[in-house]
Formats: C-alpha cells, sequence, structure tokens
C-alpha cells in the first residue's frame, strides 16, 4: 500500500503546484502504479469509468454545436435589454442566466462564452466589469451543482454511486435555488449603489438588436429540440438502463447530423487533453483501491467521529469545500468516493440499518453522497483556483485589462463559499435528520 | 536552353526615338533572321501585338539601365532572343527612372514561361556585376557579345532563387517610432505591412496591419460570435488612442518568415502558400536586403 500512495502522493503535489501539465502527470502516475505491479493492467482498464468519459465527450459536442448559434450573446443582451439597462437587474440578471447555462452545460465554456458579452454590456453601461466576471464566475459553480451534468464532480459521483440524473435534480437543485436566492440578495443589498447607470449608457444599450445576435436560426431551433431529447433521456434513461453517457454521446452526435454539422471537426474540438487526464487519475484511484486503502481511511473517519453520523457527514461536507477551495476538485471527489462507498456500510450497519436498504439509501447514503457533491463543488467558490471557471474567467479578464489577484478573487469567493457552506449544512440537517427522523 | 540568338540578333547602336520604336526594330531583326522560318499561325504583327499587350500592363525596365521587354506567344516553336545596345539610352519605365541602354526582346512559347524567367534570373545575375556591365555596354562586336552572351546567359542553367525575383527594401520603421508614426507611414503608402529594423539593416520585427487592429481591439471582441447586435459602443476610440503611445518595438511582432538569397522559388511559393505568409523578408546575415511578398511572385512568376 505504502508505494502506491507515494506514487499518488506525488503526483498530486504535482499536478496542484501546476509547475507542470497535469495530465502527462496523470497519465505517467497510472503508468508507474502499472508498471509497479499496483494494479493489474486488465483491473486498471476497467477503472476507466467510460460512462463519464462518454458524457464528458457528449456534452463537449453540445456546447460546441450551440457555440456556433450565437445563443450566448442573445441571452446577455436579450436580458440586458429586458432589464430596461437597469445596472442591479442586469448585473443579478447576468449572474442567475449564467447559473441556469452551467446547470446544463460545462461550467468552463459557460463563463468563456458569457464573459465576453458581459464584458461588453459593462463597457456600454460604463459600469465596473470585475463583480460581473468574479460573480459569473461564482455563479457558475453554483448552477453547476444543481445538477448531474452541470460539474464533474457530479458526473463523477452520478457514475460510480450510479445515482440517476432526476435524484440530482430532486436532492441539489433546491438547495442550489436557495443559495442562489440568499447570494442574489446578499449582492442586491452590496452592489446596489454602484450599479447605477448613466440615462446616455442606458440608452446606447437601449438601441441594441438582440435578435441579430443570432448567426444560426435553424440550427438553434434545431439543436434545441435534439437537446430537449437529450435532457429527457437524461430524466428517463434511468429507468431504461441507458446510462447518461450513452444518452449524451448518441444525443450529440444526433445534434450534429440534425443540424448539419461536420461531425470531425466537432470530435477535434472535444478537450481530449482533460479527458486523458480522467483516465489516469481512475487508474491510480483503482490502485489505491485495489491496495485497500479506502477500508483503512473510512475506519480512521469512522474512529474520529466516533461514530457520531452528523459530525461525519459535516466533516465530508466542509473538508471537501475546504480541500477543493484550494486544489482541483476532481481528484478529491474521485479519491472520496470509494471512501463514501467504504463508510456507508460502516454507518449503516453502526446505525443499525443493515438489511434495510431502502433507509440505508435515505438516512445513510444520501446524506453522505449529497455532502460531498456540495462540499465538492460550492467549495470551488472559495479561492481562485478552487475551479476551473475561475481560472478561465482571471484568464479573461486579464486579457482585457482587468487583472483579478487571487486575493481579490477570494475576498469575495470565500464568504460567498461559507455563506453557501452554511445553508447547505442547515439543509442537510433539516433533510437528512431531522425530517428523516420523522 | 534551345534559343533562337546568335550574332545576327544582336543590335550594336540601333537609333530609336522610344521604346515602341526599339522593339519594332528588333522584331524586325529576329523575323528578318528567318525566327518564324516554317512556322504557320505566328505571324511578326502577332509578336509585336503580344509585347505590346505586355509592354502596357507595365514597363519592363528592370532598373540600372536594363530592360527586358518581352511576350509569351501561342503556337511558337521554340524561344527567341534579340539584344541591343542603343546608341541613345531608352526609357523603358523602370523603377529606378534610369533608361535602358542594354535591352533584350525575348519571345517564348507559352507554355515556357520558365524559360523567360530563368533567362532574366541570368542576365541580372550576370549584369548584376560592375565589371561585366562595363564590359558588355563597351562591346563594339555582334559575334564576340553574342559568344559572351550565348556562354554567360543562354547556356547558364540557373535556378530561380529569391535574389532574382526579390523587391529591394524601401520602407522600413526604427524600433523608436511611435506607433502613430508607423500608421501613418503605412497608411500614406498604402502597405499592409512594414518591417522594423536597426540602421544597418538588421532586421527586428514587423508590424502588419492585423497587427495593430488585434492591438487595437480588446482582447473580448475576437471572442464574440457577432457584434451586429449593438449599435454604438463609445469606449472602442479609448482602445486605439491608448495603444497610439507604444513605440514600434513595444508591438512588433517577430511571427515573419526569411528567406535567404539562394532560396529556391520552391521554397519561396511554400512558404507564401503552405505557411499562408504574406510576405517574406530575403535577408543576408541578418539584414534585410529585399522583399518577396504574393503580388511579386504573381507578377514576375506566374504572370510574366
Amino acid at each position: 500500500m505504502i508505494p502506491s500512495i507515494a506514487i499518488f502522493s506525488v503526483a498530486y503535489a504535482v499536478i496542484i503546484s501546476e509547475k507542470i501539465e497535469r495530465t502527462p502527470v496523470s497519465i505517467l502516475g497510472a503508468a508507474l502504479m502499472i508498471f509497479c505491479g499496483l494494479i493489474p493492467y486488465s483491473n486498471a482498464l476497467k477503472c476507466i469509468d467510460m460512462n463519464v468519459v462518454c458524457l464528458l465527450v457528449g456534452m463537449m459536442i453540445v456546447v460546441n454545436v450551440f457555440t456556433q448559434t450565437g445563443l450566448f450573446e442573445w441571452l446577455a443582451i436579450s436580458i440586458a435589454q429586458k432589464a430596461h439597462g437597469n445596472g442591479l437587474l442586469i448585473f443579478l440578471g447576468l449572474l442567475n442566466v449564467t447559473a441556469l447555462i452551467s446547470a446544463f452545460l460545462d461550467n468552463v465554456t459557460t463563463v468563456v462564452l458569457i464573459a465576453p458579452i458581459t464584458i461588453l454590456i459593462a463597457q456600454i453601461l460604463e459600469l465596473r466589469v470585475l463583480p460581473f466576471l468574479v460573480f459569473e464566475a461564482i455563479f457558475s459553480n453554483m448552477g453547476g451543482t444543481a445538477t448531474l451534468i452541470g460539474d464533474p464532480p457530479n458526473i463523477l459521483i452520478g457514475s460510480q454511486a450510479r445515482l440517476p440524473f432526476n435524484q440530482f435534480i430532486f436532492h441539489l437543485t433546491p438547495i442550489v435555488l436557495i443559495c442562489m436566492a440568499v447570494v442574489s440578495a446578499i449582492l442586491a443589498v452590496v452592489f446596489r449603489k454602484s450599479l447605477r447607470v448613466a440615462p446616455e449608457a442606458r440608452a446606447r444599450l437601449l438601441i441594441a438588436v438582440p435578435a441579430r445576435a443570432i448567426l444560426d436560426p435553424v440550427g438553434l431551433r434545431r439543436g434545441g429540440v435534439v437537446f430537449f431529447f437529450i435532457l429527457a433521456g437524461f430524466f428517463l434513461g434511468h429507468s431504461f438502463q441507458l446510462e447518461p453517457g450513452f444518452v449524451a454521446l448518441a444525443g450529440a452526435v444526433i445534434m450534429v447530423l440534425v443540424c448539419g454539422k461536420n461531425l470531425h471537426s466537432n470530435f477535434i474540438k472535444v478537450e481530449w487533453e482533460t479527458l486523458m487526464f480522467l483516465a489516469g487519475l481512475f487508474i491510480m484511484i483503482g490502485a489505491l483501491e485495489y491496495q485497500g486503502l479506502f477500508e483503512k481511511a473510512s475506519e480512521v473517519v469512522f474512529s474520529l467521529t466516533k461514530g457520531h453520523f452528523f459530525i461525519a457527514v459535516m466533516v465530508v461536507l466542509w473538508f471537501c469545500a475546504i480541500f477543493s477551495s484550494v486544489v482541483d476538485n476532481i481528484p478529491v471527489v474521485l479519491a472520496m468516493i470509494p471512501m463514501i462507498s467504504v463508510m456507508i456500510p460502516e454507518f449503516a450497519a453502526d446505525l443499525g440499518y443493515a438489511g434495510r436498504p431502502e433507509l440505508v439509501q435515505a438516512c445513510v447514503a444520501d446524506p453522505l453522497w449529497w455532502s460531498l457533491a456540495l462540499g465538492a463543488c460550492l467549495g470551488g467558490n472559495g479561492t481562485l483556483f478552487g475551479a476551473a471557471a475561475n481560472v478561465v474567467i482571471s484568464q479573461v479578464a486579464k486579457k482585457n485589462g482587468y487583472p483579478i489577484s487571487f486575493m481579490a478573487f477570494t475576498r469575495e469567493g470565500f464568504p460567498i463559499m461559507l455563506v453557501t457552506l452554511v445553508l447547505c449544512s442547515g439543509y442537510i440537517y433539516v433533510r437528512y435528520f431531522l425530517l428523516a427522523a420523522h | 536552353m534551345d534559343i533562337f540568338f546568335g550574332k545576327d540578333t544582336v543590335m550594336l547602336g540601333p537609333e530609336a526615338s522610344d521604346k515602341w520604336g526599339l522593339i519594332e526594330s528588333m522584331l524586325d531583326r529576329l523575323v528578318g533572321q528567318g525566327f518564324l522560318g516554317g512556322q504557320t499561325g505566328v505571324n511578326r504583327d502577332g509578336l509585336l501585338e503580344a509585347v505590346r499587350a505586355r509592354e502596357k500592363e507595365r514597363g519592363t525596365g528592370l532598373g540600372e539601365g536594363f530592360a527586358f521587354p518581352h511576350g509569351r506567344i501561342h503556337g511558337l516553336a521554340k524561344p527567341g532572343l534579340c539584344l541591343a545596345l542603343p546608341r541613345n539610352p531608352v526609357d523603358f519605365g523602370a523603377p529606378d527612372g534610369v533608361p535602358a541602354r542594354l535591352v533584350a526582346l525575348m519571345l517564348v512559347p507559352d507554355d515556357q514561361p520558365q524559360v523567360l524567367l530563368k533567362m532574366m534570373a541570368s542576365f541580372a545575375r550576370f549584369m548584376g556585376e560592375p565589371t561585366a556591365r562595363h564590359m558588355v555596354l563597351g562591346m563594339d562586336d555582334e559575334e564576340l557579345l553574342a559568344v559572351l552572351i550565348t556562354e554567360k546567359v543562354v547556356n547558364n542553367g540557373v535556378h530561380i532563387t529569391a535574389g532574382d525575383i526579390m523587391r529591394p527594401p524601401t520602407t522600413m520603421v526604427r524600433p523608436d517610432a511611435t506607433l502613430h508614426d508607423v500608421t501613418r507611414l503605412m497608411s500614406q503608402l498604402m502597405i499592409e505591412s512594414v518591417a522594423v529594423t536597426e540602421e544597418d539593416g538588421t532586421l527586428l520585427g514587423h508590424i502588419t496591419c492585423d497587427h495593430l487592429f488585434q492591438l487595437g481591439m480588446p482582447d473580448f471582441f475576437s471572442q464574440l460570435k457577432s457584434v451586429s447586435f449593438i449599435r454604438e459602443f463609445d469606449p472602442f476610440e479609448k482602445y486605439f488612442a491608448e495603444e497610439s503611445k507604444s513605440l514600434a518595438r513595444d508591438v512588433m511582432t517577430s511571427d515573419f518568415a526569411t528567406v535567404s538569397e539562394d532560396a529556391t522559388l520552391l521554397e519561396i511559393v511554400f512558404e507564401l502558400a503552405v505557411h499562408r505568409r504574406h510576405k517574406l523578408y530575403v535577408v543576408r546575415d541578418g539584414k534585410r536586403v529585399g522583399v518577396i511578398d504574393r503580388s511579386l511572385v504573381l507578377d514576375r512568376v506566374i504572370n510574366i
């Protein structure tokens, strides 16, 4: 077990140091695990979750098709006009739409697409650009928390814990909506004065023609119809034994064909590097699992919490959040999933639910899995390095002359992370302990 | 090269009031010596028409007292060359404004433009040497001149190189020029790019219109799929105004292509077509000695 921990620790340290590209580190780490005989090759290949890979590939293609239509520019400029140039309403409108899009599309892509049009709108209105960008990243992470396909940690949890799409909506969307409402209210109070717009700036915005933003109306309509069926597939797929990865990939290919796009050029734009990074990570975590590390780790957690289940759930939520706020949340979640898989039967036995699967699911598995998802996704808001969307938005901002320092982001993001985690703690307590007890 | 040329198509000291008169008398000499013998479908007037058409497109004076009037003739069996050292220099519209003292009339079959190109390159290289130029211009014997040209030019199978077709450098800016001055120069000369060089011609970088637009345009613009929905955008001028204070050294790019003087035509076309370069700088020891752009290749190679 020691060699596998050593290889994983070194690889992990190099990944979070960001001195070397994360993908080769992950692949070399996996290769070393196999070379040292820490996991048989056939087992290693089985560790790569093809459902996750297919889901990511499918959704990347879907995003790419939508990107070409001008949909995001149309959405943003329409919001600005519907708000009649009111700075605060535009600010909150853009943030909430970003969250909504992020619930169904990749966060990084969402912010990359929404940020340029946001900068344009803010410049037209002569408002400070930075709050728009920083909070768009934050709301993107919040929105991504709401669904299975919104954020990679959820995709991993959904696939490895075999949790269906609608369960994510059922358990996570309510608390995400609460978080968005509370944070929006806080921001409205904080920014109400600084988002006032001069009449001449407002007039410039009101003469815009949103309809002209749509570059491919036919592609948008057809893509929208196919996307509706993809979502329906996610909702209903579980009943027909259809994995989300299959639904996403098949739907994406159909979307490309129906919209008359080139399949080859759409496949080229898939982020294969990210997928290779994940594959390497899957194998490294698989090796740790093969060596029996997670049984030991869960025993440690069990003894530390002295078998107190609520404390264990809070440890998962807050530990994941704090850890995810400083390092990439994907490896955090991948490492936590097998540990939680071991914790569930241990706590179930301790609480006397053994042999009663419905109680194990409702009273043990649900609070643990959803705490992991909430902690990993919302923890990303804590610092600039907590989520890929934060890093990307800072790059976009810097290129346009609005540098966001680590501290500047943390000043805004960390309090938001604390607020949302407190809300999540309350939600988990009420929904899975207080109400479940009755 | 199998070319119709000899002492009988060398004319020393012909009188001509202008280039048209000289061209006609050279054509007459070629035809009179049997250049068109046995050929049907090609006649003297047809030759003259082809040379006139080419000459009207643009003067064929190459500069430094040398002109190369020519024509690509459909149905012609073999190339022909007539050389003239007119008594009085004749204006052929050379870029340097110097009238021609040596005129080479070349007629080639329309499917053999490479013969013309090689001949021009060969002439330019030979006449580029001051001693050779002095010797040729001072000769008073047709036979000796014909032998010399046959040996040094006609039978001297050369490969076309960058040095043969390049244009001499005319514009450049110093690294400490302001961007305001650079853009003014580019707009006055209506050029797409300008080299940034040291005093001695050492090439440091270049500035293109595309590059200037990218500098003046905020980055987020390039990320948008369209901007047609926005009717008014005030901060636009601000971006350009901010950049105009920069110096050439701050904004120049090192993303330019250079070739040596002996780069082959294939290399040049490869750089321009495959690597999609608009311009190649011809350098010697890091110093710019010439420029080749797409229009030059079209003009001197394809549309010759």
